[in-house]
């Protein structure tokens, strides 16, 4: 009974596992928009584009 | 209140994430995730701390914990059921964000890091694959209910249409087979990439994006719908739908009655399959339908011979002339393997006629299998596929055939490009010193730097002038003069082949005849070049006392070896331009010109018996070199140094001339070398030629294809192209 209930939850929670590993295009994109992003970022923050954030945050 | 709610914020997206996502893995006994989460967090945690000692910024500019927290949001949120992902990355992002003001980060460095997270968690991702990326077939039979679907899943399809897109075969009460398109969170990613890599690789291809995976599944229904109306046979589609609770789009496809040709036997080939096959897509082109994915099996036969097309997924609508010989030739190479190569090529011989035969046989190459050529080693492919041309040109009793490049840029050219640049810039580094190049440009002068642009791309009017000078007809001279900047962009990805069909186009849109227009463009390289070896040679003589043999440094110095190898590295570009010139004019003379030569040759006739045009075509070339000359006057300027204008002159002409030839798009490695090596020459120090040199080739031809991208798209937009 409470293995039911653990599967069932489990089903409503996670997603089905499939029978074969996939490499997802989400994945490829993923892959060039981080390197991008990474390398962008921290080119600019060396060129000294960006600095610390100072706001104060209300109480 | 406000302040702790931020700091709350910022815990639960990062701390708190990171400890639920795996004590969720190891609640759930999901071992292998556990211990690629924890890795990949720890190999973006460290990235940063890398990146943070070499910036000097400390964990501001490069937060160890966000490089985590979002490694492992890729790696775990998608084994979560779909509704509830989005609250968890909204929780991440937000997490990240309070992250900034509580911890005082730098916000592009926080960006940065986030990017290093998304970079590791997806390289571990498509190094591993992804269990439960997509539907499996247990969930079918569901799908189906909801779209209110009778059929039995057989399972999953050996190939699916295209990446991110999961296909099951199933089959209906009646027994007709279906093809159960189930369209998810990555089929608009999978077609984008498949889209762009095609955009990038092949020439004469375009990039037409749809980003919603219901534009691509309207697309594919509604040609299959077409397809049928027209006679031809498709897919009847038996329903379509959004599943709501995995956000899915499914279509469900009954393939035409019929076998498939990869599974007919060698006793059960019809007669009339090849004449059949030629006929059924031929009518599919002539309502301008292009399937990209002709193969054995995705066309069936049915008992009457009547022959038809199951696979819509990758079609086009709307296409032209050349999109439907890659049909063609892809159909050609689908029969050979059906029926053998003799039999295909003699039967369609007598389907399609000699001449058109024997215009798709330097298609028949592994680019226009690209929608799949299966997982047969590209080396048998390629044999397979000579062995089609052999046969074909054989029957057709003429030479043996040659394929036509269709892809924009050849390996073994990008490989020597990056090698060149690679080689210059190590020895510039070994032998000068980047610094000293670097504190050159620091202080190079900037009025002088757009002065230099402005200079050189102005030589678009003056190239314009030249153009119009090369036919009889009168052309507009703005849009000659976006061509030219457009020729700045084909030039870099696709060399001077790609350049001349731009301008042939061009002339042809203006309604020259395909051989005029063709000889125009062959006057106009041909006076570029004539001009080029004059003016190298006048300037030869009237600035033979601006050069400087002399050796850059004591005997055996760095520079001095500097000097030497760029020196060598010129003498070889001459060698190699010659080389791979001679046999390039000699087949552009002989497959092109002759064909044509009585036509061009009248054309070259009036042309010449019109001084303004004569005038217009080396009057404009002339004054594009000299104000080639003069920007690189500028771009020494900018670096403090100067040269007399006829060693300029000397320098940019004798360059352009093994640029034009080199075998490398737009003469890079070889071009640097020279002008680096001319400018010494002249008496510049090396170490500003260099710099100089750098500015000159970023105006002249590196920045150039950004803006000649537009000019194309211009012209394409106004029919000019």
């Amino acid at each position: 009974m409470r293995s039911e209930r653990l599967e069932a939850w489990k089903a409503r929670l996670l997603v089905g596992r499939g029978a074969t590993r996939q490499r997802l295009p989400r994945d490829a994109v993923g892959l060039v928009l981080g390197a991008v992003l990474a390398t962008f970022g921290w080119l600019a923050v060396a060129g000294g584009a960006s600095h610390p954030v100072r706001v104060d945050v209300p109480p | 209140m406000i302040s702790w709610l931020v700091v709350v914020l910022a815990a639960a997206g990062t701390w708190v994430f990171l400890l639920l996502a795996l004590g969720l893995c190891v609640l759930v006994g999901r071992w292998g995730l556990a211990v690629r989460v924890v890795a990949t967090a720890g190999v973006a945690a460290l990235g940063c701390v890398a990146v943070a000692h070499a910036l000097g910024t400390g964990q501001a500019g490069a937060p160890s914990l966000l490089a985590a927290t979002f490694a492992v949001a890729v790696l775990a949120i998608r084994t979560l059921a779909a509704p509830i992902r989005i609250w968890w990355w909204g929780l991440v992002v937000i997490g990240a964000v309070a992250s900034v003001f509580v911890d005082h980060l730098v916000p592009l460095g926080a960006l940065a890091a986030v990017g290093l997270g998304v970079l590791a968690g997806a390289t571990v991702s498509l190094a591993f694959g992804t269990l439960g990326g997509g539907t499996t077939a247990p969930e079918v039979p569901d799908l189906l209910r909801q779209l209110g679907v009778d059929a039995t899943v057989v399972g999953p399809a050996t190939r699916p249409p295209t990446w991110g897109v999961v296909r099951f075969e199933a089959v209906d009460p009646s027994g007709a087979p279906l093809d159960v398109d189930v369209y998810g969170r990555d089929a608009p990613e999978g077609q984008f990439l498949a889209r762009l890599w095609r955009f990038l690789w092949l020439r004469r291809s375009t990039l037409d994006l749809r980003l919603r995976r219901t534009d691509h599944v309207q697309h594919a229904m509604g040609l299959m719908l077409w397809a049928n109306d027209r006679g031809v046979g498709a897919p009847e589609v038996v329903a379509v739908g959004r599943i709501a609770a995995s956000d899915e789009v499914v279509l469900v496809a009954r393939r035409p009655p019929g076998t498939r040709l990869v599974d007919l036997t060698d006793d059960g080939i019809p007669a009339g399959l090849v004449g059949a096959s030629w006929q059924a897509l031929d009518r599919l082109h002539d309502a301008q339908v292009v399937l990209d994915a002709v193969r054995p099996d995705t066309i069936v036969v049915d008992a009457a011979g009547e022959v038809a097309f199951c696979e819509f997924s990758r079609a086009e609508a709307m296409a032209g002339p050349e999109d439907c010989r890659g049909d063609d030739a892809a159909l050609l190479v689908a029969l050979s393997r059906t029926v053998g190569p003799e039999r295909a090529v003699r039967q369609s011989i007598d389907a399609v006629g000699p001449d058109r035969l024997g215009g798709l046989l330097p298609l028949v190459q592994p680019q226009v299998l690209s929608a799949g050529s299966g997982s047969r080693p590209s080396s048998s492919v390629r044999k397979e596929l000579t062995a089609l041309r052999e046969e074909g040109a054989t029957q057709l009793g003429i030479e043996p055939v040659e394929p036509v490049p269709l892809a924009r840029v050849q390996v073994a050219k990008v490989v020597m490009v990056v090698f060149t640049f690679f080689g210059l810039w190590l020895l510039v580094q070994q032998l000068l010193g980047l610094g000293e190049i670097r504190g050159v440009l620091a202080g190079a002068i900037w009025a002088s730097i757009v002065a230099t642009l402005v200079i050189t791309q102005a030589t678009s009017l003056t190239e314009a002038v030249s153009l119009s000078g090369a036919v009889t007809a009168d052309l507009p001279i703005l849009p000659l003069t976006l061509l030219r900047f457009a020729m700045g962009f084909t030039g870099m990805v696709g060399g001077t082949v790609a350049t001349t069909a731009t301008v042939v186009r061009f002339f042809q849109r203006h309604g020259l005849d395909r051989a005029v227009a063709l000889s125009s463009g062959v006057i106009y390289s041909v006076s570029g070049f004539i001009v080029q070896i004059v003016l190298t040679l006048v300037a030869l003589v009237v600035a033979r006392g601006d050069l400087h043999f002399e050796r850059e440094g004591s005997s055996g110095s760095k520079p001095e070896i500097l000097q030497l190898v760029l020196w060598g590295i010129v003498a070889l570009g001459v060698i190699a331009a010659v080389a791979f010139a001679v046999p390039r004019i000699r087949r552009l003379v002989v497959d092109r010109a002759r064909p044509h030569a009585e036509a061009a040759w009248g054309n070259l006739r009036n042309v010449a018996s019109r001084p303004d045009r004569i005038a217009r075509l080396f009057v404009g070339a002339a004054t594009t070199q000299i104000m080639m000359a003069v920007g690189l006057g500028f771009a020494l300027r900018s670096v403090g140094s100067s040269a007399p204008l006829g060693g300029l002159i000397l320098v940019c002409t004798f360059t352009a001339l093994i640029g034009g030839m080199a075998p490398v798009p737009g003469g890079m490695g070889v071009m640097e070398a020279s002008y680096i090596s001319g400018l010494t020459l002249l008496g510049v120090p090396e170490d500003l030629a260099v710099s100089a040199t750098l500015i000159y080739r970023a105006a002249t031809t590196y920045l150039p294809p950004l803006w000649g991208w537009g000019a194309m798209v211009w012209l394409r937009r106004h029919d000019d192209l």
